[in-house]
C-alpha cells in the first residue's frame, strides 16, 4: 500500500504534466466556443470594437432571412453529398488494389499520397491554372481531341464540379489508406472461412469484406463530411465565392462576413449554426457507429 | 490471366500520372521563361511538360525580388517550433493519462479528444479574438503558441504508451526511478515511432498552414510560406514563372520528407482510423 504522501505527489505531478497541454487546448480550442456563443449576440464590429452592443437573437434572425446563408449551406451540402459518394467508392477500390501482391504496388501508394501530403495552397494553385479556360493543361487535352475547351472555374455551373474533382484528387491517399489499414485489420479467418464455403470472388466482396469494413466505412464517411464542410482555402484561392455564388460555401461565407464585412457578430452567430449542424451530423452517424458494432 | 495482369498494370499506370502529372506539369513550367509559358499554348506535346529552353530565372527572380527565401525561412521557425513543441508537451500529457491515474483523468482526457471534432473553420474567429486580447498578434508566438496544445499528439502518444511493456518501468522503479524519471528513461527512449509519426504530421500540417497565419500575421517579411505563394496570385503581382518556381521550391520539400519517412506519415493515418 503506497504511503499517503507519495501518493498525493503523483497526483500533484501528474497534473503537472497535462497542464501545459491541457491549458493551451482549453485556452485556444475550448474557450472560442464559448466566445463565439456570446458575441453572436452583439453587433460587433472589429474595427470599432468599443461600439459593440447586445443586440439578442437579431443576427440569428438575420441568419434565418438570408439568401446567400440557405445558398451557402445548399452549396455546402451539394458538395458533402458528391464528395462522399465519388471519393469513397475509388477509394474503396483502389484500396482493394493495394492489397495485392502485385511487384510495385507500393509506387502507387506513394503516387497517392503525393497530393494529400502537399498543400492545400499549392494544389489549389496548380488546379486554378490546370482549369484556366485558355491555356491550362485540361483545356489543352481537351481541344487536343478535339473537343470543345471548358470554363470550369469561370462558369457557375462547372466551378463546383471543378473544385469537387480537385478535393477528391487531393484526399484520395488519406482516405484510401484508411480503407486499407481497414482491410488489413480483417482477420484472415473469415477470408479463409468463406474460401473453404466455397465463396467466389463476388460473393467474397458483399458478403464478406464489405460487410466487415463497416466501422472503417462509417469513419470514413464521418472524417470526409467534417472536411467538407472545412473547405475555404481552395475556394479562397480560386474563385472567392464566386462565380455567381455557385462556390460560397458556408466556411467561406463566414470568413467574407467576418474578415470582409467586419461582421464579427453576425459570423459568429453563422459559426454558432455551422457548429451545430456539424455537431447534430456526428451525433446521427455516431448512432450508425454504436448500432452496427461488428467483431 | 495476362491480359488480366497487363491491363491492371495499365490502370495502375494511369493512376500514377493522374497523381503526379499535375506537379510534373507546373515543375517543368517553372524553369520556362515567360515567353515560353505563354507560347506554349495551342497544341499539347512534349513541350507541354519540358521546357525548350531551360531557364533558372525565375526561381533567381523570386529570391531577389520578392524575398521568398524569407517566407520559407519563416515557415521553417514556426514549423520546427510547433513541431518541437507539441511532441514536449504532448508527450508529457500523454504519459500521464497513460501511466498515472489521477481523479478526472478519464474525463479530461474524452474533453481535450473531444475538440478534434470542432472543426478549425468554426472556432477560428474566437480563436483571432482570442489570441488578439492575449496580444498575440502578428508576432511568430502568434503563429506557434496557439498550436501548441495538439489534441491528436496526446491521443496518439497515448495509445502508444499504453502499450509499452510495463515490465520495463518496473525494472525502473525497483531501481528507485521517480515518475518522472521513468518517463524520461524508460518511455521517451522506447517512443521513436510514434514521435517520429507524430513529429511528421505536425510538421507537415505546420508547414501547410493557411488560413490561421494568414488572419493573424499582417507583416508581410514575417509572413509564412503559403500566405506569400497565394499573394503571388494577386492580378498585381501575378507572374506565371515566378509563381510556378515559388510552388515548386514549396513542395519539393515536402515530397522528398514524405518518401524518406513514408512509412511512418501511413502508420499515422491508420491510427487515425484505429480511433474509430
Amino acid at each position: 500500500m503506497r504511503k499517503p504522501i507519495l501518493r498525493k505527489n503523483k497526483i500533484l505531478i501528474a497534473y503537472l504534466l497535462i497542464i501545459p497541454a491541457a491549458s493551451l487546448i482549453f485556452i485556444f480550442k475550448i474557450v472560442p466556443i464559448f466566445i463565439s456563443f456570446r458575441y453572436s449576440f452583439y453587433n460587433y464590429n472589429i474595427l470599432l470594437p468599443m461600439d459593440k452592443e447586445i443586440i439578442g437573437f437579431a443576427n440569428y434572425l438575420n441568419a434565418f432571412s438570408d439568401p446567400v446563408f440557405y445558398n451557402s449551406l445548399k452549396v455546402t451540402f451539394l458538395f458533402t453529398v458528391l464528395k462522399i459518394i465519388f471519393q469513397i467508392i475509388p477509394c474503396f477500390f483502389i484500396a482493394l488494389l493495394l492489397t495485392k501482391k502485385i511487384k510495385g504496388i507500393g509506387l502507387l501508394r506513394s503516387a497517392i499520397l503525393i497530393p494529400t501530403v502537399t498543400s492545400l495552397v499549392v494544389v489549389s494553385i496548380i488546379w486554378n491554372f490546370m482549369y484556366n479556360p485558355h491555356n491550362g493543361l485540361f483545356n489543352l487535352l481537351l481541344t487536343s481531341i478535339k473537343l470543345s475547351s471548358q470554363p470550369f472555374l469561370t462558369s457557375p455551373k462547372q466551378a463546383l464540379f471543378s473544385l469537387l474533382g480537385m478535393m477528391i484528387w487531393k484526399d484520395t491517399g488519406f482516405i484510401t489508406i484508411l480503407f486499407l489499414a481497414g482491410l488489413q485489420e480483417i482477420p484472415d479467418v473469415f477470408r479463409e472461412a468463406a474460401i473453404i464455403d466455397g465463396a467466389n470472388k463476388f460473393q467474397m466482396l458483399f458478403r464478406v469484406t464489405i460487410p466487415l469494413l463497416k466501422r472503417t466505412t462509417l469513419f470514413v464517411v464521418m472524417i470526409t463530411t467534417i472536411w467538407s464542410f472545412q473547405v475555404f482555402t481552395p475556394i479562397y484561392i480560386s474563385t472567392k465565392g464566386g462565380p455567381m455564388f455557385s462556390t460560397n460555401t458556408l466556411v467561406y461565407y463566414i470568413f467574407e462576413r467576418g474578415f470582409i464585412y467586419m461582421d464579427m457578430g453576425y459570423a459568429m452567430s453563422l459559426s454558432v449554426i455551422l457548429f451545430f449542424i456539424i455537431f447534430g451530423i456526428g451525433l446521427i452517424q455516431r448512432r450508425f457507429i454504436r448500432a452496427d458494432f461488428e467483431y | 490471366m495476362l491480359i488480366r495482369k497487363v491491363s491492371l498494370w495499365i490502370l495502375i499506370i494511369i493512376m500514377m500520372i493522374i497523381c503526379v502529372a499535375p506537379f510534373a506539369w507546373i515543375m517543368g513550367a517553372s524553369f520556362k521563361s515567360e515567353e515560353e509559358i505563354f507560347s506554349s499554348l495551342y497544341s499539347i506535346s512534349v513541350y507541354t511538360f519540358i521546357p525548350k529552353v531551360f531557364t533558372l530565372d525565375n526561381f533567381v527572380q523570386i529570391f531577389k525580388v520578392i524575398n521568398f527565401g524569407k517566407s520559407i525561412l519563416n515557415s521553417l521557425i514556426v514549423a520546427v517550433s510547433v513541431t518541437v513543441s507539441v511532441l514536449f508537451v504532448s508527450s508529457l500529457a500523454a504519459y500521464s493519462f497513460a501511466r498515472i491515474s489521477f481523479p478526472g483523468r478519464d474525463f479530461i482526457f474524452s474533453l481535450l479528444i473531444a475538440t478534434l471534432f470542432i472543426p478549425f473553420e468554426v472556432s477560428m474567429l474566437p480563436m483571432y479574438l482570442v489570441s488578439k486580447s492575449l496580444h498575440l498578434y502578428n508576432s511568430y508566438l502568434a503563429m506557434i503558441i496557439p498550436w501548441i496544445g495538439q489534441p491528436f499528439g496526446i491521443f496518439l502518444l497515448r495509445q502508444f504508451f499504453l502499450n509499452i511493456p510495463r515490465s520495463l518501468e518496473d525494472a525502473a522503479k525497483i531501481d528507485g526511478c521517480s515518475t518522472l524519471g521513468i518517463y524520461w528513461h524508460v518511455i521517451l527512449p522506447n517512443s521513436k515511432p510514434p514521435m517520429i509519426t507524430l513529429g511528421l504530421i505536425q510538421f507537415l500540417w505546420s508547414w501547410n498552414s493557411f488560413y490561421w497565419p494568414m488572419i493573424i500575421m499582417e507583416d508581410p517579411s514575417k509572413q509564412v510560406i503559403q500566405v506569400a505563394l497565394a499573394s503571388l496570385m494577386d492580378p498585381e503581382y501575378l507572374r506565371w514563372g515566378w509563381l510556378f518556381a515559388a510552388v515548386t521550391v514549396s513542395c519539393s520539400p515536402v515530397i522528398i520528407i514524405f518518401f524518406i519517412l513514408q512509412k511512418y506519415y501511413v502508420k499515422g493515418i491508420a491510427l487515425t482510423g484505429m480511433k474509430a
